[in-house]
């Protein structure tokens, strides 16, 4: 990549020679030089920053430190924070209609106990091309089913699933649609009634046996007792029905999301409502109930023939203006990249660049628990961050440098080599054509 | 000379008559910064609409008495968006059920009433290639549209006038419904490149056999075939070929079969290794209508790059970013913008790669694409640079009648509303198709097994 | 031997039930319909006048005549006589084709490769050939006040030619045929998985074929001229069948129902060249100028659904019923379903201001529906002197037969429909209708056919029920028991096929004359649970659906048992 080469200091002259063949990571420390830093959660300076170890060890206006370390001048460039994407299956897909290089979707319909983090590929090939885009995070979850499993949130770069992990974990949940699937759908309005109730009645029962059985564990717990059996699904609902960890529930169409928000008044549960497509029709509700959202993809289309043609673009800045706490995803695989595209139109189209940044920075670390560790510069917070030379929504705008736990990630995917080798084919014309 | 005269001013005259059944209208557009295309940037210019033509480009113009004037201080005003590939405003796009339909025209299942028209205005874009899909080796042919949403009568639709095309497909899709799904040829891509070779030389025969019989040398006049007609036309350089296509051998597969049958006019759709053969596409004439950043879908665009784009017009490939999405498509002014993340393209290739570019690709350069005098009046204007995120666009002019303004933008844009429909706060239609470039195929084939919701380009 | 059972029963059956039987000998083919308020031709105010009907035909009309003295007398003092109505499009008293085993069924090597058959290409099939005198469809459509229809077959794309019958009671299917394959009838639906099976692939293979007409008819006439040398061009009867289409010795009916489908229809007419008409047409207007002038247009009695004020408030499945009511994008989406909803209502108030020939086709009706619709478009604007040109003198001039009927005059055929109150009134009842001077008088229980919203009672239902319903593959036959039990029955049902073998029907709901119930089956070892619900137009006949859960809804009918085993 012409422009990481071009940036190169001598210190790593022996580095770019290697990356020819394959870039690797590189360690710190780093001292950060003269960008302007954006915290999020503060406004915009010029400062420097450290990144020690896998953290922002200093941020702030005058940074210095004796111990040796690779600078690099950042002058008139700007840092942020790494884009956190509450929503995608990276990892768990590779080719679309390959199905066997898919594993999203597993058999059964109530299987909270299967682990996306499992089946994550760090070596997938998605990967570097979304970090490249300054996606440092995502939360990665199986789907397809009413419990599809537990999602994880993974920082993206590492060698192993658990290297990748970045300390949250939520069990998703879809909430029995009464709309059609597509247009191929042609259930009548009656059948999806009855089947949607079918499949509430479902939840209903298993989360009371959810229940049941925690009360039942307590007190074997209590009473030293060995656990008398073992229910896989039940098990791993535990850490929901304690409050340990989130529940994410899939739900689009305003009058399911009224549903939702009364079937949650019967439920002592940790919620956050995912997708929320329609949200902007109910924003009100959902602000009331104080549950968070997880929106997107923003570039998506109006649920309704009948809709304004911008609805899914406002749809966050509505909710935001409402007082519900958003954050955005993609609900992409490869194409995770689009993140901060996302959080661009609902910028321009009423949420506002500040409150769109951290829709996909601090209020995702908040909605996942990790909000001491990830979304904003802050000093002692891991050092996920990005040099970019403007606003990283701007579709020209290019990332420099790219740190994910403290390492310097090479700029570098399958597209990059792919360009780097065919811009300029050598040799040219294979064959002597007439 | 006297028969001559007659003759001309007879196609005058029913030139004229097609001309006025279209709407068109007069407008002056002060103050703007005119993203020309052709001719650069230029500030503080005023764009004098007549007739649905550019009459005048320049400074100080006043507007003629009854016109309209619309004041764009301060906005940027391009020419209408033009999308090479997309399956909007159409009922059918797929005749899965041959290897070869090329007798059948999607131009026939046109849908004027299409809210998705509508949303592409509202996204700057003015003009598309309504194209058949990819389930067929030769598909059918297409028709090119401007998007002049509220008419009636699916005619007015057309862009009278604009060249002939068809859809040829390569690869996966037509593998998979007719070698999978039929057990017949192709069912590799050896066996597409066969349906190709094979078509054109029995479109051959049946010219031969037509001559015979013209000629008098048979008495039996052989049966009309509108498929081998088709053929014969694509052959005579009356139709441009747009073909579906990832792979790069397989694009290199069908240039040796064009130049083997002397077909010169080709577009490759999607082309997502194209830039892999960027000089011998440069070389052969080729042009190339790709995806922004789509890759990965399936296994024939897994080794893709985003980059595609910048390739291809760094090697001289006349390159479009194309929607084949009803989403898509209301947002081609960032797709373009992607290339400048992706590459690095000026902000001239850029916005090339979404006019004049997919203009040339129609054949109808000369006719839109940039802001020329003489050109038909299809704009779009926005208030910030179009290749910025930020960029809204705020009004969408076709031959001068403005077809989408934001400031009256009823939510409701709906033209044809079922007496029937059910209206219910429990809604029950959701994402309506986007991807419909093998629509037609799941009913055909594979209704009830499929996941739908996936993209199946 | 179960089926002739059953038609034998029907035969009897409908002599029994009609006024008029030929088994025991009528004593004249003369009759005087006296003292009618006599509505002769559309635009004319009813009048006080008799009718002579000799032979079937219409021998004299005036306010002053006198009875022959051979006459039958039938006095209809007070009533109004209207000429009888014309059907100009339906599938009327055909046979319909016996399905065959879908395993069995021709099928191409591959789709694409389909012949005119595979593909449901009959341009050669004749409804002239498919005519059941017995057919119920002709005695309900007589009984809606119709003496004439137009008959076409079923199909895809070209299904076939239509003839013109009458719709009298007769033992002879030929009897009936009045117009013997005068018109050809085309739709864009296609037959699913061959080529074409969209609309673009039906009509660049219209075109084809037009074309390929004309080279074939050429072609032979060359060989009759000259066959020395020739090459012989092989018999292809499509193309035979549709020179009459391209010769225009055929209208063409096509059936294009919305203005995509209509512009489609044109579009054909125009590249082709031959005459069409627009049929089973349901909105037409926004594209009314791109019709030829002079094309006459069907209009399809299949209305929207009514839009009711309680529709308004749709409690089912809302949190908040009233909220929801009220939200201002419902109001919004009420407002411009109510407007399309006007639209489809006016069509034929339109048509008739701006006098374009125009009459209703009736594919898919029920014929209960009939009059219903037409009060409907009455109340939408649609003068009741257009409407009654639109079910006499309109479609005669469509089908060409204003020589014979359309109108009461003398030397026309003796076709009437007889009614207590003028015609389009609600309360109105048709008393009498008569077909080639065939006379039926509609009892009470009948008549209330053609107004659904009477509350009536259907009396005791105990006794024996054939049935027929229409299935997958075919038509099965059997029969049913019905028990009076208090307000409700017990219901037995035995099926032909298990002669013996009764199902008890259970969850049974008797409401006016709807009977619905449940039915456990088991059809080759799989258990299935059939819903019934059936609709008893009169003491001695059923219309309604079996749902069978996961396979779809059938169309089930029946007729009382009225002579023990």
């Amino acid at each position: 990549m012409k422009y990481i080469i071009s940036f190169l200091s001598l210190i790593m002259f022996t580095i770019s020679i290697q990356a020819q063949m394959t870039q690797k990571s590189i360690k710190g420390p780093f001292l950060l030089k003269g960008a302007t830093i954006h915290p999020v959660t503060a406004t915009p300076y010029v400062g420097d920053i450290l990144i020690d170890g896998d953290r922002i060890s200093a941020i702030g206006e005058n940074v210095s430190t004796f111990a040796p370390v690779t600078t690099i001048q950042c002058k008139g460039k700007h840092i942020y924070p790494g884009f956190i994407d509450a929503g995608t299956h990276l990892g768990l897909g590779e080719i679309g209609s390959v199905s066997l290089t898919n594993d999203y979707r597993e058999i059964g319909d109530i299987i909270p106990q299967m682990q996306a983090l499992t089946a994550v590929n760090p070596n997938s090939v998605s990967i570097p091309v979304s970090r490249t885009n300054g996606v440092t995070t995502v939360f990665t979850y199986p789907t397809g089913a009413t419990i599809s499993g537990t999602g994880a949130l993974i920082d993206l770069i590492g060698y192993t699933p658990d290297q990748m992990y970045a300390g949250a974990k939520a069990v998703v949940m879809s909430y029995p649609t009464s709309g059609k699937r597509g247009w191929w759908d042609s259930r009548t309005p009656e059948e999806l009634k009855k089947e949607s109730e079918k499949k509430l009645k479902k939840i209903n029962d298993l989360w009371d046996n959810a229940f049941l059985y925690a009360k039942i564990d307590s007190t074997e717990v209590a009473m030293n007792k060995n656990n008398s059996d073992y229910r896989p699904e039940l098990e791993a609902l535990l850490p929901i029905v304690r409050r340990e960890r989130k529940l994410l529930i899939e739900v689009n169409k305003a009058e399911d999301i009224k549903k939702v928000i009364e079937w949650l008044k019967t439920r002592n549960l940790d919620v956050v409502l995912t997708g929320v497509s329609e949200g902007y029709r109910v924003a009100d509700d959902i602000a009331a109930a104080g549950i968070p959202v997880i929106t997107g993809p923003i570039l998506s289309m109006p649920s309704r023939s009948s809709d304004k043609y911008d609805n899914p673009y406002a749809n966050a800045g509505l909710l935001m203006k409402a007082g519900v706490k958003v954050a955005i995803r993609t609900d992409e695989t490869e194409n995770v990249r689009n993140l901060p595209f996302n959080a661009g139109f609902a910028a321009a189209y009423g949420m506002g660049i500040d409150e769109a940044l951290k829709a996909i920075t601090i209020n995702t670390a908040e909605i996942f628990g990790v909000e001491k560790s990830y979304g904003s510069l802050v000093a002692g917070k891991i050092a996920n961050l990005f040099v970019s030379d403007g606003d990283p929504f701007e579709t020209k705008t290019q990332i420099e440098y790219l740190f994910i736990r403290g390492l310097q990630v090479p700029m570098e995917s399958r597209h990059t080599l792919l360009y780097d080798e065919f811009l300029q084919r050598s040799p040219g014309l294979s064959k002597d054509t007439k | 000379m006297k028969i001559k005269y007659i003759l001309s001013l007879a196609i005058i005259f029913t030139l004229s008559i097609a001309q006025s059944q279209i709407k068109t209208g007069d407008l002056l557009i002060k103050n703007s910064t005119a993203l020309t295309i052709t001719n650069g940037v230029k500030e503080n210019t005023d764009i004098l609409i007549i007739n649905g033509k550019i009459n005048k480009i320049g400074q100080n113009i006043s507007p003629p008495p009854g016109v309209r004037v619309i004041d764009a201080k301060g906005m940027f005003v391009m020419p209408g968006i033009v999308d090479a590939h997309s399956h909007i405003g159409l009922d059918v796009v797929n005749e899965a059920t041959n290897p070869n339909t090329a007798d059948v025209f999607v131009g026939d299942a046109l849908d004027p009433y299409d809210v998705g028209i509508y949303r592409a205005l509202a996204g700057g874009v003015t003009i598309s290639h309504a194209m058949h899909g990819s389930a067929n080796a030769v598909g059918g042919q297409c028709e090119t549209i401007k998007h002049r949403y509220g008419v009636y009568n699916p005619d007015d639709l057309r862009m009278e006038g604009a060249p002939r095309t068809i859809k040829f497909a390569l690869g996966e899709n037509p593998i998979r419904v007719h070698g999978e799904g039929n057990n017949i040829v192709p069912n590799t891509r050896m066996g597409v490149e066969q349906i190709f070779r094979s078509s054109f030389r029995e479109a051959l025969a049946y010219r031969g056999k037509w001559d015979d019989y013209k000629n008098g040398k048979t008495r039996t006049s052989p049966e009309y075939n509108l498929r081998m007609e088709t053929m014969l036309d694509i052959l005579d350089g009356k139709i441009i070929i747009h073909c579906h296509s990832y792979r790069a051998d397989e694009i290199l597969m069908l240039i040796d079969v064009l130049r083997d049958f002397g077909v010169k006019k080709i577009c490759f759709q999607h082309v997502n290794e194209g830039f892999k053969v960027a000089p011998e596409l440069a070389e052969y004439g080729a042009m190339a209508s790709v995806f922004s950043d789509w890759w990965a879908y399936k296994f024939e665009v897994y080794y893709s790059t985003a980059y595609n784009a910048a390739i291809l017009t760094k090697n001289g490939v006349i390159t479009s970013i194309n929607s084949d999405s009803g989403e898509l498509i209301r947002h081609l002014y960032h797709e373009a913008a992607k290339t400048q993340r992706y590459g690095g393209l000026t902000d001239g290739e850029a916005l090339k790669l979404i006019t004049i570019n997919p203009a040339t690709q129609l054949g109808i350069e000369n006719r839109v694409g940039s802001l020329e005098v003489g050109k038909e009046a299809d704009i779009a204007i926005f208030n910030n640079h179009p290749l910025s995120i930020y960029a809204i666009n705020q009004l969408t002019i076709v031959d001068g009648i403005v077809r989408f303004d934001i400031q009256n933008d009823n939510d409701d844009m709906r033209l044809d509303v079922d007496p029937d429909e059910e209206i219910s706060e429990l809604f029950i239609e959701t994402n309506q198709n986007n991807d419909k470039c093998m629509q037609g195929v799941f009913e055909y084939l594979f209704l009830g097994e499929t996941d739908h919701s996936k993209h199946q380009h | 031997m179960n089926r002739v059972l059953f038609l034998c029963l029907f035969v009897l059956f409908s002599q029994f039930m009609l006024a008029q039987s030929s088994e025991i000998p009528s004593a004249t083919d003369c009759y005087f319909i006296k003292n009618g308020l006599v509505v002769i031709k559309p635009g004319q105010n009813p009048s006080k006048s008799s009718i002579v009907i000799r032979n079937g035909l219409i021998t004299e009309v005036g306010a002053n005549i006198t009875p022959p003295y051979d006459a039958k007398i039938i006095n209809v003092d007070s009533m109004y006589v209207y000429p009888g109505f014309i059907d100009p499009l339906s599938h009327t008293g055909l046979k319909e084709p016996e399905k065959e085993d879908k395993s069995k069924e021709d099928k191409p090597k591959s789709p694409g490769v389909a012949t005119f058959t595979q593909a449901g290409i009959t341009p050669q099939v004749l409804a002239s050939q498919m005519i059941n005198c017995k057919d119920k469809s002709i005695n309900s459509m007589m009984e809606s006040g119709f003496g004439i229809s137009h008959t076409v077959p079923k199909g895809y794309i070209l299904p076939g030619q239509g003839s013109i019958i009458s719709l009298k009671e007769s033992n002879s299917n030929e009897n009936l045929i009045l117009r013997k394959d005068i018109s050809m009838v085309g739709e864009l639906k296609t037959k699913r998985g061959v080529f074409p099976s969209t609309l673009i692939g039906a009509m660049s293979r219209l075109r084809e074929i037009n074309k390929n007409t004309d080279i074939y008819l050429k072609n032979i006439a060359a060989y009759k001229a000259n066959p020395v040398g020739m090459e012989r061009p092989a018999h292809v009867s499509e193309y035979e069948a549709f020179g009459g289409v391209t010769n225009k010795s055929k209208p063409l009916f096509f059936v294009a129902d919305k203005p995509k489908e209509i512009h489609r229809a044109v579009t054909l007419q125009k590249d082709l060249g031959f005459d069409i008409i627009l049929s089973d047409v349901k909105l037409i207007t926004p594209l009314i100028d791109i019709i030829k002038p002079n094309t006459p247009i069907l209009l399809s009695l299949k209305l929207p659904k009514e839009i009711k004020d309680e529709d308004k408030v749709d409690s089912k499945d809302s949190l908040d019923t009233k909220k929801k009511v009220q939200t201002e994008e419902y109001i919004r989406l009420t407002a411009k379903k109510k407007e399309s909803y006007d639209l489809y209502l006016s069509q034929a108030k339109i048509l008739a201001e701006k006098n374009i020939l125009f009459s209703f086709s009736y594919m898919d009706i029920s014929t209960s529906d009939i009059l219903k619709s037409i009060r409907r478009l009455i109340a939408a604007g649609l003068p009741e002197n257009n409407a009654l040109e639109a079910l006499t003198t309109s479609p005669a001039k469509i089908l060409n037969i204003s020589a014979i009927a359309g109108t009461i005059e003398k030397g026309k055929l003796g076709n009437l429909v007889i009614t207590d109150k003028p015609l389009f009134d609600e309360k109105s009842k048709i008393k009498y209708v008569i077909v080639e001077g065939q006379v039926t008088e509609l009892k009470k229980s009948d008549s209330s056919k053609t107004n659904k919203n009477d509350d009536k009672k259907v009396g005791d239902l105990s006794g024996t029920w054939r049935y027929e319903v229409e299935v997958e593959g075919g038509t099965q036959y059997g029969n049913m028991f019905f028990e009076k039990d208090g307000s409700s029955y017990t219901i037995g049902v035995e099926s032909d096929e298990t002669p013996s073998e009764v199902d008890q029907g259970y969850d049974i709901s008797v409401d006016r004359s709807n009977i619905s119930f449940k039915l456990d089956i088991e059809n080759e070892g799989i258990k299935m649970t059939v819903k019934l619900d059936l609709n008893f137009t009169s003491n001695t006949n059923f219309e309604g659906t079996a749902e069978i859960e996961g396979m779809g809804s059938f169309k089930i009918s029946g007729v009382r048992r009225l002579i023990p085993d």
